[in-house]
């Protein structure tokens, strides 16, 4: 196994900086719509129900 | 050290290192040997970060410890200037599609409506953790929740439970101050207050520009961020991709 030469080079340190993003209220406005999971439904979480599903409104 | 700098939640977006202090209601990034010192301070302490990054860096300790308080008292402090109250005057046609709702639902729909304007001013003038727990429901930074895949338990929400849902997305689709997940999220949070509800927030990159903040700045483009709601009935506005900000004690009580 051979190592590459990057691994084992330690980054050069740079003093930290801190960017201002924005507030919450500006930064945090994903728009996904209402729609929330049913109970027990198989997708879970992570899948939207489909449109008009039980459960959802537009 | 400043230990207010503890009042935030963070996470690893892409290849950034976002924070929300969640007190001055502001998101940050960090560059530099801020990612590394940042995670270095959530397991082994500030004392500890110092040590290990002095050793990683091959610099003085007293340099990194400089560096670092610099560092968290910039995240502690770190404010968006006020700005004037931004708004759009509703549409005629959304004014006349108000006037269609069935007048058995005008109650929920007047309620939902005050209490928008209510979570309007709270934005304005309280800390998230103060509104959150006004609204009823606990700010939690932890890894556990939505997208973990876990089964969501219970019957569900109850028909008027549904109603309020129903109520808020006809309120904020036609909201003038801005139709965001946060407001929506303390909305439904009030109305979904006696299932205990969580309100979570994350972050995710990769998303259109027109769900993120500021899209000219190419940077800030790449970083979203999502606030949704958990019962035990059910999340709401849950969107894919999103991985909750943490803290290290998992939750932000208000103060």
């Amino acid at each position: 196994m051979t190592q590459t030469e990057g691994e084992s080079t330690p980054q050069p340190y740079e003093p930290p900086q801190v960017k201002l993003l924005g507030a919450v209220t500006d930064v945090t406005l994903a728009k996904p719509g209402i729609f929330f999971d049913m109970p027990h439904s198989a997708q879970g979480n992570s899948v939207p129900p489909a449109l008009g599903a039980p459960g959802t409104v537009s | 050290m400043d230990r207010s700098a503890e009042l935030v939640a963070s996470g690893v977006v892409g290849e950034q290192t976002l924070v929300l202090n969640v007190r001055t209601g502001t998101y940050l990034t960090l560059s530099g040997a801020g990612p590394r010192l940042w995670q270095l301070r959530q397991t082994h302490g500030d004392a500890g970060a110092v040590r290990l990054a002095s050793a990683e860096y091959g610099v003085r300790e007293e340099l990194v410890r400089v560096d670092l308080d610099r560092m968290l008292t910039l995240v502690a402090t770190l404010r968006v200037r006020p700005d004037r109250v931004r708004w759009s005057p509703p549409r005629a046609t959304s004014l006349r599609r108000i006037g269609r709702v069935p007048p058995r639902s005008w109650p929920t729909l007047a309620g939902t409506l005050c209490l928008a304007a209510a979570v309007e001013v709270g934005l304005r003038r309280l800390s998230l953790p103060r509104l959150a727990a006004l609204a009823g429901m606990r700010l939690v930074f932890d890894a556990e929740g939505f997208p973990a895949q876990s089964p969501v338990a219970g019957g569900g929400l109850t028909q008027p439970q549904r109603r309020r849902v129903w109520a808020t997305d006809r309120v904020y689709a036609r909201w003038p101050f801005g139709d965001t997940c946060l407001r929506r999220a303390l909305v439904l949070g009030f109305h979904l207050r006696r299932d205990r509800p969580r309100l979570r927030i994350g972050a995710s990159v990769g998303l259109p520009a027109s769900s993120v903040g500021a899209p000219s700045d190419r940077e800030t483009a790449q970083i979203a961020a999502h606030a949704w709601v958990e019962t035990p009935r059910a999340t709401l506005l849950a969107l894919h991709g999103f991985e909750s900000l943490t803290t290290p004690a998992g939750e932000q009580r208000p103060s």
